[in-house]
C-alpha cells in the first residue's frame, strides 16, 4: 500500500480550506470594483480563482518543461516523474482557468471567448497540449521513444509560456493586464488584495500537496512495473 | 591502422561498427552490450532462434533503432567515426546501404519496375531503364513489370524487394553495404539458388552483406556468423580479407531525396486518395456554407466572409494525408528511413502537403460566397491568392503534427486534433489578412495589421510549429 506523505495531507487540508474561504470572503467581503470601469463589477470575483489558477498552471507547465529537458539531458525515472506529474496539474489547473475565464467574459464582454486575444489562446494551447500528453502517456505503451516523443511535445508546449506573456502586454487586445501589478498602480483595495492573497496561497498549497502525492504515486507506479517485468521474466515472458 | 585486422597478409577494414550498444524493443532487452564490427567485402549471417532479435540487429546497423546506450557509426581511416545512430540522439543515414526489409518496405501501389528505379535513385545509382530491365529478366519479374505490388504473391514481392537492396550494389564499383531480412523466406528453391549466387556476386565485388536469416543454405555460405541469444551475442569465423580499404565520402542524399518527391507524386498520380479525401468535405463545407444562404454570411462581422471563403481550404490541409498511411504499409516508411535519416520527416511532411488545393479552393469559396457584392474591393480578386498560399504553410504544419502523432505506437489512441488547434492562430491571422484584403484592397505596407504583416506572422507561426513537429525524433 502507498503511504501518502502527511505534510501532503496537510497542505491539501489547508488548501482546501483557504479555497472555501477564498471563495466566501471573495464573495461576501470583498467590495465591487468601479462600476464606471467595468460593465459586470460583480463578476470580476472569478479572479480570486482564475488567477491563482493560472499562476499553478504556470508552475506545472513549468514543471513539466522541465522534466521533458531533463528527460532528454538524462532519462531518469524522477525526470519523468516530473514529466507525468506537471501535465496532470497543468491539465487540472489550466482547465480551471479555461472554465473560469470565460464566465467572467461572459459577463465583462458578452461573449465567452476571444479568438483575436492571443493570451486566451495560447493558454487553451497549452492547456490542449498537456491533455494530448496525458491521453498519449495513458494510451501508449511506456516505452523510452515514446517518453521521447511526449518529453519533445511537452518542450515544444513551453514555448508558448513566453509568447502567452509576452502577449499580455504585446498583443493584449480585450484580456485585462496582469492585474496585480496594474492594480498596486492604481491603488487596489485592501480586501481584494487580502483576498486575492488568500487564493494565491490556498491554491499553491493545494499544488504543492498533489504535487507530493502525484509524485509518490508515480513513484510507486514504476516499482510495480518494475515488479511485474521481473515476475514476466521469471514466469518465462519477455 | 586502426580498427583494421590483418589476415594473411590482405587486411580487413569495418565499414560499420556497434560500440556497447544495449538495444530495447518497446520496454524489452534485446541485445545487451554488445560490440560487433561488418568488414568489408564479407558475409555476416545473424542467427539465433525467433525472437531473438535477428531483425532488431539487423535494423540497428542500419540506424532504425535507437541504441539505449552505445552508438552505431562508420569508422573512418585515420578520421572520426561517422555516428549513424546513438543514444543522445544523432542519426546519419549508413553510406552506400541497400535494405531489403522483412515486410518488403514498399508501398504497395507501386508498380515494380517504379520500386526498382526508386531503390536505384535512392542509392545514388541512376540505372538505364535497359539494366533495370535486364535484372527483372534474370529474376523473372519481368513480364511483372508493370504491375502494382499489390497484386504479386507474396513470393514474388520477396523477390522484388530482394532485388531492389541488391541491383545498386551489383552496378556499383564502389564498396557498399547490403543488409537483407529474411531473404530466403517465401522464395521458390530457382530463386533461392539465384539468391545464393547474388550473394557470392556481391562479395566478389567487395561489397559487404548482411543477413538475418534462419536458413542453413545461406549461413553455411557466410564468412562469419552470429548467434544472437540472451542478449548477448557470439560471433564465429573469421574475417574476410580486401586488398584496398573501402571508399568512404561525405553521405550524398540528394538523389534519395528527389526520389522520395517523385515517389510521392507517382503514388498519388495512381491512386489521388489524399487529394480525394481532402477535397470531399472541403467541397461539402463550402455547399453547406452556400446552402445556410448568403445573406447569413454578409450579415455577420467583416471577418465572415473572409472566414468562409479560407474555411474550406482550412478543411482540406487539415485532413491526415494519405502519405501517413503510405508510409505504414508493409514498412516503406522504416525503408525510406534507413535511406534517409532523420530527413525523411521535414521532406514528406513538405512534399506531402496540399499543394493544389488552397488556391483553387480559396477562389471557388469567394465566387460561390462573395455574391458580387459591392462592398468589396474591385482589386481582391487578384490578391487572394497570397492568404491562399500561405494557407500552405499550415497544411505543411499540419502534416508535420500527423505524421508526429503517426510515430506513436498505437497512432490511433491519441487525439492528434490537440495538437492540431494551434493552427487555428495563423489561420486566424490569415482571416484578418483576407477581411483587409477584400475591404480595403491589397496594399503592401509592413505592420501587425496590414495583410502583408499579417500573412508573414501567420507563416511564421505555421513554421515554427512545424520546426517543432519535425524536430521531434522519429523513435
Amino acid at each position: 500500500m502507498v503511504r501518502i506523505p502527511t505534510q501532503a495531507i496537510a497542505l491539501l487540508a489547508l488548501g482546501s480550506g483557504g479555497l472555501v474561504a477564498t471563495i466566501f470572503l471573495g464573495i461576501t467581503w470583498a467590495p465591487d470594483v468601479n462600476p464606471s470601469q467595468w460593465r459586470a463589477p460583480a463578476a470580476y470575483r472569478i479572479i480570486f480563482l482564475h488567477v491563482p489558477f493560472a499562476w499553478t498552471s504556470f508552475l506545472a507547465f513549468g514543471m513539466l518543461f522541465w522534466g521533458s529537458l531533463r528527460w532528454y539531458l538524462r532519462r531518469t525515472e524522477r525526470s519523468w516523474r516530473l514529466v507525468q506529474t506537471g501535465s496532470d496539474l497543468g491539465l487540472l489547473f489550466g482547465i480551471g482557468v479555461i472554465t473560469s475565464g470565460p464566465i467572467w467574459g461572459m459577463a465583462e464582454w458578452g461573449v465567452p471567448w476571444d479568438w483575436a486575444d492571443l493570451r486566451l489562446n495560447t493558454f487553451a494551447l497549452l492547456t490542449a497540449l498537456a491533455l494530448f500528453i496525458v491521453m498519449a502517456r495513458r494510451s501508449q505503451p511506456d516505452h523510452d521513444s515514446t517518453r521521447d516523443t511526449i518529453a519533445a511535445v511537452g518542450l515544444f508546449g513551453f514555448i508558448l509560456v513566453p509568447i502567452t506573456a509576452v502577449a499580455t502586454t504585446l498583443y493584449q487586445k480585450r484580456h485585462p493586464g496582469v492585474v496585480i501589478i496594474e492594480s498596486e498602480d492604481s491603488g487596489l483595495d485592501p480586501a481584494i488584495r487580502a483576498v486575492m492573497m488568500v487564493g494565491f496561497i490556498s491554491i499553491t498549497l493545494l499544488f504543492i500537496g498533489f504535487t507530493i502525492i502525484s509524485d509518490k504515486l508515480y513513484s510507486a507506479e514504476a516499482e510495480i512495473e518494475l515488479n511485474l517485468k521481473a515476475l514476466d521474466e521469471m514466469n518465462g515472458g519477455e | 591502422m586502426k580498427g583494421t585486422s590483418a589476415v594473411g597478409g590482405h587486411v580487413s577494414y569495418p565499414v560499420l561498427r556497434i560500440k556497447g550498444a544495449t538495444v530495447l524493443r518497446g520496454s524489452r532487452t534485446v541485445v545487451e552490450d554488445i560490440d560487433l564490427d561488418v568488414m568489408c567485402g564479407e558475409i555476416l549471417c545473424l542467427t539465433g532462434p525467433n525472437g531473438s532479435g535477428k531483425s532488431t540487429l539487423l535494423e540497428t546497423l542500419a540506424g532504425l533503432h535507437s541504441p539505449r546506450s552505445g552508438e552505431v557509426v562508420v569508422p573512418l581511416p585515420d578520421q572520426e567515426s561517422i555516428p549513424i545512430r546513438d543514444s543522445r540522439g544523432r542519426r546519419t543515414p549508413v553510406p552506400g546501404l541497400s535494405i531489403a526489409l522483412q515486410t518488403d518496405g514498399a508501398c504497395l501501389d507501386e508498380t515494380v519496375f517504379e520500386r526498382l528505379k526508386t531503390a536505384s535513385m535512392v542509392a545514388g545509382k541512376s540505372l538505364t531503364d535497359e539494366t533495370i530491365y535486364a535484372a527483372m529478366e534474370k529474376w523473372a519479374l519481368s513480364h511483372r513489370s508493370d504491375d502494382r505490388l499489390a497484386v504479386l504473391s507474396q513470393g514474388l514481392r520477396k523477390r522484388v524487394s530482394i532485388l531492389a537492396a541488391i541491383l545498386p550494389a551489383i552496378q556499383s564499383s564502389e564498396p557498399r553495404i547490403v543488409l537483407l531480412d529474411e531473404p530466403s523466406e517465401g522464395l521458390d528453391s530457382a530463386s533461392r539458388d539465384l539468391l545464393r549466387e547474388s550473394i557470392f556476386s556481391l562479395r566478389e565485388k567487395g561489397h559487404s552483406v548482411v543477413i538475418a536469416t534462419h536458413d542453413d543454405a545461406i549461413t553455411e555460405i557466410s564468412d562469419r556468423k552470429v548467434d544472437i541469444s540472451a542478449r548477448t551475442i557470439s560471433i564465429s569465423g573469421s574475417n574476410h580479407s580486401v586488398d584496398d580499404p573501402p571508399f568512404r565520402d561525405a553521405v550524398p542524399i540528394s538523389g534519395a531525396i528527389s526520389a522520395l518527391g517523385r515517389w510521392i507524386l507517382a503514388l498519388e498520380m495512381r491512386n489521388p486518395v489524399d487529394t480525394v479525401q481532402r477535397i470531399v468535405p472541403a467541397l461539402l463545407a463550402l455547399f453547406l456554407l452556400r446552402s445556410i444562404g448568403l445573406d447569413a454570411i454578409s450579415d455577420g462581422a467583416p471577418s465572415s466572409l473572409a472566414f468562409y471563403i479560407l474555411a474550406p481550404a482550412l478543411i482540406a490541409i487539415l485532413v491526415r494525408p494519405a502519405l501517413i498511411d503510405r508510409l505504414k504499409e508493409r514498412r516503406s516508411g522504416d525503408w525510406w528511413r534507413a535511406h534517409l535519416g532523420r530527413s525523411i520527416r521535414p521532406l514528406s511532411s513538405i512534399v506531402g502537403s496540399p499543394w493544389i488545393l488552397p488556391i483553387p479552393l480559396t477562389y471557388l469559396s469567394f465566387i460561390i460566397l462573395s455574391n458580387g457584392s459591392s462592398d468589396i474591393d474591385p482589386s481582391a480578386y487578384a490578391w487572394l491568392w497570397l492568404p491562399a498560399l500561405s494557407m500552405l504553410d499550415i497544411g505543411a504544419a499540419a502534416t508535420a503534427i500527423h505524421m508526429l502523432v503517426s510515430g506513436f505506437e498505437r497512432s490511433t489512441a491519441v487525439a492528434a486534433s490537440l495538437m492540431m488547434a494551434i493552427l487555428i492562430w495563423p489561420f486566424l491571422l490569415l482571416v484578418d489578412a483576407t477581411t483587409e484584403i477584400l475591404y480595403q484592397g491589397m496594399y503592401f505596407d509592413i505592420g501587425f495589421d496590414t495583410p502583408l504583416g499579417l500573412i508573414i506572422c501567420s507563416s511564421l507561426i505555421a513554421a515554427s510549429v512545424w520546426g517543432a513537429a519535425v524536430i521531434i525524433p522519429d523513435e
